[in-house]
């Protein structure tokens, strides 16, 4: 029960960013691509990878029982934005390879299986996986094309529904 | 306790999704004998719905001139469990409990009238998002009443109705069911089960339900079929279970079937 009731929008957007910045690290295909925690700000955007951004948790509503306190939902938006120009690899197909990982990553209980490491307030957790933190996945849908003003820019988000226990 | 406590938020373990359950059977009365029966997988399962146990005979009794509680004896219980499975499942479960083969070497059809006798151990397993077992609904010697395909709009899922006279139980994470079954030769009186049996609640425990048919603590049923009986013979007394050995006073005869169905810790 690592994430905190007071701070779950950061908790929980941090172990997110925790578990996909591991399979960054380590995990074939996600390797070609980089984590980033928040979304991208930036006048100019000069990266060689694609972006997977981890956005801010959105409480979408509470899971109660009688007596008590409850458990909240949340969606958070997981973004993929591949740069344009020549700084791009991969194209429009690369984000939509990066947006289905995401899809099934987050469509079966694979997810609970990589461990990692995140500090949240003054505690460092190593090595727990996304059920360690009392966190459940009941979904992800999309992904959906985000807009962009270079033609040969792409993005694509991806919504990621959870459970948050504490 | 305070009538101010106010709980905390559910916890991680309370939220169980679909895909977390595992419903798995042994077929009772098994081709060849083992021990343990493999258990089989259960695909395509949406949904397995126990209903309430009935009991078919019940009676009350208080003392005339007392006043006591009024208690009621409740025997032979019934109960049905709902079973909704894909329709293409459902056609190549049926004749699997039947013990039939589809197509080559085996059956091209079979009709859809079935014998009142028990054709499967039931174990219905859920298991938390991180895989660990969270605990399991057993519904032994299920009996399929009738089986009707049904082709509406929600046809690609069909409900196939069982019904057991043998009460179903829910059973403690880290345990699972076992069905071990031995072919007798005449003489031994000793066999030896293929794991521990973990004790169950029996009806020494209950003391109003009688003729459940658990007759010991540690063994949901023990039954002896004679060769190619069709029905076996429960037995509720002349044998008794020390670990792992099932020790007969009297030798099951020759060719006949010891079935016993228990729970162990799963290693």
């Amino acid at each position: 029960m690592a994430i905190r009731r007071k701070y779950s929008v950061s908790d929980v957007q941090k172990v997110i960013h925790a578990l996909i910045s591991k399979l960054i690290s380590a995990t074939s295909p996600w390797t070609s691509w980089q984590a980033v925690y928040g979304y991208p700000e930036g006048e100019v955007f000069n990266f060689s990878k694609l972006l997977v951004y981890v956005d801010t948790p959105i409480k979408t509503g509470t899971l109660t029982h009688q007596g008590g306190r409850p458990a909240v939902t949340m969606e958070i938006v997981l973004g993929c934005w591949n740069s344009g120009g020549d700084e791009g690899t991969g194209g429009v197909e690369e984000c939509d390879i990066a947006a289905g990982h995401l899809l099934d990553l987050f469509g079966d209980v694979d997810v609970y299986s990589t461990q990692f490491t995140v500090t949240l307030g003054a505690t460092t957790y190593t090595n727990k996986t996304l059920y360690d933190h009392g966190i459940i996945v009941t979904g992800s849908t999309g992904p959906r094309n985000i807009p962009v003003e270079d033609p040969l820019e792409y993005r694509r988000e991806v919504t990621v529904s959870l459970i948050v226990t504490f | 306790m305070s009538l101010t406590d106010n709980l905390g938020a559910p916890v991680k373990e309370v939220f169980i999704d679909n895909e977390n359950a595992l419903h798995r059977y042994t077929l009772v009365n098994p081709a060849a004998a083992a021990a343990p029966v493999t258990p089989v997988d259960i695909y395509g399962v949406q949904d397995v719905t126990p209903g309430a146990v009935s009991c078919k005979k019940t009676f009350e009794g208080f003392q005339q001139g007392g006043r006591g509680e009024r208690r009621k004896i409740m025997l032979q219980p019934e109960y049905n469990v709902d079973v909704k499975i894909f329709l293409k499942d459902a056609l190549a479960l049926v004749p699997a409990l039947l013990k039939q083969t589809w197509g080559a070497g085996g059956h091209y059809g079979i009709p859809l009238a079935f014998e009142d006798k028990p054709l499967i151990n039931l174990e219905s397993i859920y298991r938390l998002p991180s895989g660990t077992h969270a605990g399991s609904l057993v519904c032994p010697d299920l009996i399929l009443k009738d089986f009707a395909p049904n082709f509406g709009s929600d046809g690609h899922i069909t409900t196939l109705p069982f019904y057991s006279k043998f009460l179903p139980f829910e059973m403690k994470a880290g345990a699972e069911m076992v069905y071990d079954v031995f072919t007798a030769d005449g003489s031994s009186l000793n066999y030896t089960l293929s794991a521990t049996p973990l004790n169950i609640v029996d009806v020494s425990e209950r003391a109003n339900m009688a003729d459940l048919g658990w007759v010991l603590d540690n063994a949901v049923y023990v039954k002896v079929r004679a060769a190619s009986a069709d029905i076996a013979t429960l037995q509720t007394s002349g044998f008794q279970i020390t670990g792992t050995d099932l020790a007969f006073t009297t030798a099951p005869a020759a060719g006949s079937k010891i079935e016993i169905y228990y729970a162990k810790a799963t290693a």
